[in-house]
């Protein structure tokens, strides 16, 4: 394990990864903000993917996932459905990083970056319901490298895809560390 | 290209894992012992010993945890109820509901539940008004741990170089089986004259 935010601080603007200590800021133009009910943290919505997300900064802790095997888990409550980040660390200019979210119709979708054409996973639509808590999970093979090594779950039970695509180029890390790791 | 927008709800917690890919079972686990939960939270444990929670903001529940062993039936006994009218969950390492009982009286018991898995168990117990206050939960487990005719994991590492394993378990009968000594793929029996079951 390489990240564990438990956003059940209450109080500041930054939440800890209790593997290393390191804090990821509240960040956008509409910030999240803490919930004083069940401890999370509260994202604000928006079109753009910077409106509100927390921001883990760059370095190598969450270097080298797309091509390793990798999980990503999240615990999540939605109020509308509409396009939105769960995790991400790109660097779409040359192609590396992946993308975690959730698209306008509610499916789950993953897009590992290749240097030409990304891999491509993406759940039926109506996955993500609003007004409950879920808990969605990416795996990814990158040893493998294809849409057959990525995998969706939605409170531990297989996504059968809508789609699902190769990409190609090849799977690249070495412009990853200028990039930021983002949440929400 | 990045992602369709930034997300209008909440999230409680974000694991990353590099080199590594989860079971689903294992994700059970892991939002398992990452509960969404505001409430006090209390270990207790199978020994009968009652354990009293308090809780000190309206609608907070009391939680208590211990782990329990498939096969084992469990009873919760709830007393000195303080909250008033509450629901009693009993919940299982998966995160869904094993046994369920609302009440209002200051003394209870829920039905008896038999535990489907290994992990930690949760017995919850929530007001269903807005009232703050005590309770104490005691359990009563019956139940066999280690079950007749069990026979040795190879594959755990606790099993490798084992030449003994009594289990003394069998209840019946005036041997008890070394399952962990074997030659030619065949259990021995030893017999015991100094033995007794005691269920």
């Amino acid at each position: 394990m390489v990240g564990l935010f438990l956003m059940s601080e209450g109080s500041g603007s930054t939440d800890k990864n209790v593997v290393n200590g390191q804090l990821a800021n509240f960040s956008g133009s509409n910030p999240p903000t803490w919930n004083a009910v069940d401890p999370s943290t509260v994202f604000h919505g928006g079109a753009n993917f910077n409106t509100s997300y927390l921001d883990a900064g760059t370095g190598l802790t969450f270097d080298r996932l797309p091509n390793s095997r990798m999980t990503v888990v999240a615990k999540i409550f939605v109020n509308t459905v509409a396009g939105a980040g769960i995790a991400q660390k790109i660097n779409s200019s040359v192609g590396s990083g992946f993308i975690f979210d959730i698209t306008s119709q509610g499916q789950l979708r993953t897009q590992i970056l290749k240097t030409s054409i990304p891999v491509q996973l993406i759940s039926q639509p109506g996955t993500i319901t609003s007004g409950q808590w879920m808990q969605v999970a990416l795996t990814w093979d990158g040893t493998i490298g294809t849409g057959a090594a990525a995998h969706l779950y939605l409170n531990g039970n297989l996504l059968s895809p809508s789609s699902s695509a190769d990409g190609s180029g090849t799977l690249d890390y070495t412009p990853l560390p200028i990039s930021h790791f983002r949440l929400g | 290209m990045t992602s369709a927008g930034s997300l209008d709800g909440r999230m409680a917690y974000l694991a990353v894992y590099r080199d590594r890919i989860l079971t689903p079972s294992e994700m059970g686990q892991l939002d398992g012992q990452l509960p969404l939960t505001s409430d006090v939270v209390y270990p207790i444990t199978e020994s009968g010993a009652a354990v009293t929670g308090t809780t000190t903001v309206s609608g907070q529940g009391a939680q208590f945890q211990f782990q329990g062993w498939a096969g084992q039936q469990v009873v919760v006994a709830v007393s000195n109820n303080q909250l008033g009218a509450v629901t009693v969950n009993l919940i299982k390492p998966d995160g869904t509901t094993l046994v369920s009982t609302s009440s209002s009286a200051t003394n209870f018991t829920l039905p008896a539940g038999v535990l489907p898995m290994n992990g930690p168990y949760d017995v919850v117990v929530r007001p269903t008004g807005a009232t703050s206050g005590t309770v104490t939960v005691s359990l009563s487990v019956q139940g066999q741990l280690r079950f007749p005719g069990s026979t040795l994991d190879d594959a755990n590492p606790l099993s490798t170089n084992l030449v003994g394993l009594y289990l003394m378990g069998e209840g019946s009968g005036s041997t008890d089986t070394n399952i962990g000594g074997r030659t030619a793929g065949q259990f021995q029996r030893y017999a015991s004259a100094f033995m007794e079951f005691n269920h």
